[in-house]
């Protein structure tokens, strides 16, 4: 007996709820194998392959490229060779583990489910509510329950079917069109869309800035000769992994700053360990990948492990995991050729730190006037949590820890 | 494939009659899906070993044990007897089959009006949708399946030392079967199956020794919930050795060693009941490509499946071994494996146990909670307090409610008389996230010892009618 099934867009991860059709591997008509891939969605963190959930035909694409689809949206139908026996929503592929949330030393708050209290350690609801989320395919973790003690009712279920059914719909034209001459109008989609959001968000915390130029020859110095045991290897070495390091030990000292603030149930949960991310940009824009648990990381496992994924952000292969959870980040507007910026923090976490471009500088030393090495450094912070003054000791934090290079190499 | 090994197609094989495999079998069956079980016993296998070999049998011989006991109680209360209560194993017998065959006989009932086709044998996985059914000298049968749900259960776990002889060397499943009772038995193992029969046995004469390796018995059980069923053993004569591990037995003498003593017990009967072994060794799970971890158990999550066509419930995967969650597990297999988005993902499975007195449990500990992440509190109300345990004559036991700072119910456990009969309205409040408040303006029938319940609510509440308050309730609140 043949059955047709209808394929769903199943839940991908962590705190996302559309995905962006990237291009179908299949036509209608063919012939499709279990696990074959057949389309290539684009989430605001990764590009991911969708394999078939069972072997058959191809009846019926649902979606075209560069539409805007929730997470339940119908992909394609599909008359089975076989009997179905699987779940019918998509599998992802295994470059795409599951999600573990940030590593917290109270309790982990997940980003992606700000109404839940974090106390709440299974969502509350009945059994029958239960049964309507999992036929729906929605993850109770992230909605948000109104009845009593946070209680999660059918109806909250339904309203989280119908949010993202609003997205799915709200999708129009999606290629790039000239309405008139010599302008040229770009929908807001994937990546850029997921930047615009989170930028939005940003605007909502009052930042503070602390600016602080350092004295990098003695940095320079060392790294020049750690460069050489890399060379070897045929690695580079850069300046980052330093400036990382310095971050990770002074966040150590200021744990405020290694945090995330949740609005929403107004609490502030602060992190023993340092998932930090750094700012990469790429050619589809501003990917922000994380080290998990930085703090347990040397100056050589830092430089590796940024190159590779930043390499794997780069060309959108990173898996959810190595994508979220940040509790600080680092950008670096040097390697821009700019002097330094103003960074904007990374919702939810509290702050993070901008480093400049190196530049010779003439300094008094000793009386004397010098040509040094200059790193330009900016920390922006989150006002609600911290205040000038304890930003300002954790910029000198990290200064110090610049200006004692040898300090980094110390294992902790 | 050889000639002559055709396998006959069928669309969802259920390998096992138990109450996860039947229930499993007419969900199915309700799913529309044409069913198949299989059974190593057949027809009279069906129900499983609950129905025909555990836990049906053995409340059979609870029953019968609690009113022959009680019966002293009563004449204390004006019953008025002549001469000793005496018990006829060979008639409790009659009664305790007409019981068995008349729920085995319902449940093949059951399958029949579902249209479910059952059939005897072994089955063992041969490929990773067929296997083959061998019964005695009958030629194997092979059948090829769309889907299948595994429901083989689980056995006595036996031990080296004590090899099972079915005469003196007996499993839990051989002592409902006794036709004489025991004049003196050992009880290897004061699990819950142990304390049940080790309770029933004592009550209804027997010399009852209670051998344990741990340090008391029940030793999977928070203590204060123990402590009222141990007194009770001791009262009625159990000899309870805690701590002591088998050495060996030589058909007449146990031997036995408690902190290096090594001490010999005298027994006509020796129960090794120190757990069950999940029925996952002979199945050819290797072909599936599966394999169950270090204790038998096949690791399966919220869907239940081993591989995307074929599902595990009941003793066999994780939690407890217990009947009524073989039960839920088995619709959610069937709801799965047709291709609905259904979970096993309950939020409290019950217990009970049926010692003297009973204990009950769901949800969380309070221990459990805490380690889970709650700020768990206990609020308890003593039976000593409850009118009906009064006219019920047993007064032992406490209602302990576990439950968060905002009043959510987490957990319940109960130790008391007729625990068993009301544990489920607690299960019913957490899954629908009831909180003290719900339970305390529920209106509970007077006098039932469900009352307790919203007693001891308010004791979390802080104003218990029938116990002493813990503090002056506050006018202002106008709640």
């Amino acid at each position: 007996m043949s059955q047709i099934v209808d394929y769903k867009l199943a839940d991908v991860g962590e705190g996302i709820a559309e995905a962006e059709v990237i291009e179908w591997l299949v036509a209608v008509g063919d012939s499709v194998s279990e696990d074959q891939p057949v389309i290539v969605i684009e989430t605001d963190k990764s590009q991911i392959e969708i394999p078939a959930p069972v072997s058959g035909k191809v009846l019926e694409l649902c979606v075209v490229a560069g539409d805007v689809l929730a997470v339940g949206a119908s992909l394609m139908k599909i008359e089975a060779s076989g009997e179905i026996t699987n779940d019918i929503s998509s599998h992802v592929s295994h470059s795409t583990p599951s999600l573990s949330s940030a590593t917290a030393t109270e309790h982990s708050v997940a980003d992606s489910s700000p109404g839940v209290r974090a106390t709440d350690i299974r969502p509350l609801a009945s059994p029958s509510t239960r049964r309507l989320a999992a036929t729906l395919g929605v993850s109770l973790e992230n909605v948000l329950g109104s009845g009593p003690n946070g209680q999660i009712t059918a109806d909250d279920v339904q309203a989280a079917v119908t949010s993202k059914v609003d997205i799915q719909s709200a999708s129009q034209k999606v290629a790039p069109t000239t309405v008139e001459p010599g302008v040229t109008v770009i929908p807001l989609r994937g990546l850029r869309r997921q930047i615009a959001a989170s930028m939005s968000e940003a605007l909502t915390i009052p930042h503070i800035l602390e600016f602080k130029e350092i004295d990098a020859t003695a940095l320079l110095a060392l790294r020049s000769d750690l460069s050489k045991d890399f060379e070897a290897l045929g690695q580079k070495l850069s300046v980052t992994p330093f400036l990382m390091r310095a971050c990770v030990l002074a966040l150590a000292k200021h744990k405020t700053f290694n945090a995330r603030f949740d609005s929403q149930v107004a609490e502030i949960a602060q992190f023993e360990n340092v998932n930090l991310g750094f700012a990469t940009a790429t050619d589809d824009g501003l990917i922000v990948p994380v080290i998990q648990n930085a703090q347990k990381f040397s100056i050589k496992e830092l430089s590796q492990e940024t190159d590779n994924l930043a390499a794997l952000a780069k060309s959108r292969k990173a898996s959810v995991d190595q994508l979220s959870g940040g509790t600080f980040t680092l950008t670096n507007f040097g390697s821009f050729g700019t002097w330094l910026g103003t960074p904007i923090i990374h919702a939810p976490e509290v702050a993070i730190a901008g480093f400049g471009r190196i530049t010779e500088k003439v300094l008094a030393v000793d009386g004397i006037p010098t040509v040094r090495m200059v790193l330009p450094i900016v920390v922006a912070a989150d006002h609600r949590v911290n205040d000038g003054a304890h930003l300002g000791a954790f910029v000198s934090e990290i200064a110090d820890l610049l200006l004692r290079p040898l300090s980094l190499l110390e294992n902790k | 494939m050889v000639v002559g090994e055709m396998p006959s197609s069928v669309d969802l094989l259920v390998i096992g009659g138990g109450p996860g495999g039947y229930v499993a079998a007419i969900a199915a069956a309700q799913l529309g899906r044409s069913v198949v079980l299989v059974d190593s016993n057949g027809e009279t296998g069906l129900g499983g070993v609950c129905v025909n070999v555990g836990c049906i049998p053995s409340k059979a011989l609870i029953e019968l044990a609690h009113a022959t006991h009680s019966i002293e109680n009563w004449a204390q209360r004006g019953m008025k007897i002549s001469g000793q209560p005496s018990v006829d194993m060979k008639d409790f017998q009659t009664w305790k089959t007409e019981v068995v065959s008349g729920l085995n006989g319902g449940v093949r009932q059951l399958l029949k009006t579902a249209g479910v086709e059952v059939r005897q044998g072994f089955f063992r996985f041969t490929r990773k949708d067929q296997g083959v059914l061998e019964f005695g000298e009958a030629p194997p049968t092979h059948i090829q399946f769309n889907n299948c749900i595994i429901a083989t259960g689980s056995r006595p776990t036996m031990i080296a030392e004590l090899p099972h002889d079915g005469k003196r060397i007996i499993d839990s499943s051989d002592v409902l079967n006794l036709d004489v009772l025991p004049k003196t038995i050992a009880i290897v193992g004061a699990g819950y199956i142990g304390v049940e029969l080790g309770t029933a046995l004592a009550q209804l004469g027997s010399k009852v020794f209670m051998i344990e390796a741990g340090e008391r018995i029940l030793p999977a059980l928070p203590a204060t919930l123990v402590a009222p069923v141990a007194r009770r053993l001791t009262e009625i004569g159990v000899e309870v050795r805690t701590k002591t591990t088998v050495v060996s037995d030589d058909g007449r003498e146990l031997t036995v060693t408690t902190a290096g003593v090594t001490s010999q017990i005298e027994v006509d009967y020796v129960v090794v009941a120190i757990g069950r072994t999940p029925n996952t060794d002979d199945l050819g799970l290797e072909v599936l490509g599966v394999k169950p971890n270090a204790r038998g158990i096949l690791e399966v999550g919220a869907d239940l499946l081993v591989t995307p066509k074929i599902a595990a419930i009941g003793d066999i995967t994780p939690g407890p071994a217990l009947a009524h969650k073989a039960s839920a597990e088995a619709h959610i297999a069937a709801e799965v494996l047709s291709g609905h988005a259904a979970r096993f993902d309950p939020t409290a499975i019950p217990a009970v146990i049926f010692s003297d007195p009973e204990i009950a449990m769901t949800g969380l500990t309070h221990d459990e909670a805490t380690a889970a992440g709650y700020s768990a509190q206990v609020a308890m109300f003593p039976m000593a307090a409850s009118g009906r345990a009064f006219t019920l004559g047993d007064k032992a036991g406490f209602v302990q409610l576990v439950h968060t700072a905002d009043g959510v119910v987490l957990g319940a456990q109960i130790v008391g008389p007729r625990a068993s009969e009301f544990i489920a309205e607690v299960t019913l409040a957490i899954e629908m996230g009831a909180s003290l408040q719900d339970l305390a303006d529920t209106i509970h029938p007077h006098p039932s010892m469900s009352e307790t319940l919203p007693e001891a609510a308010r004791v979390g509440m802080g104003f218990p009618i029938h116990v002493s308050p813990k503090r002056q309730r506050n006018n202002s609140e106008g709640k």
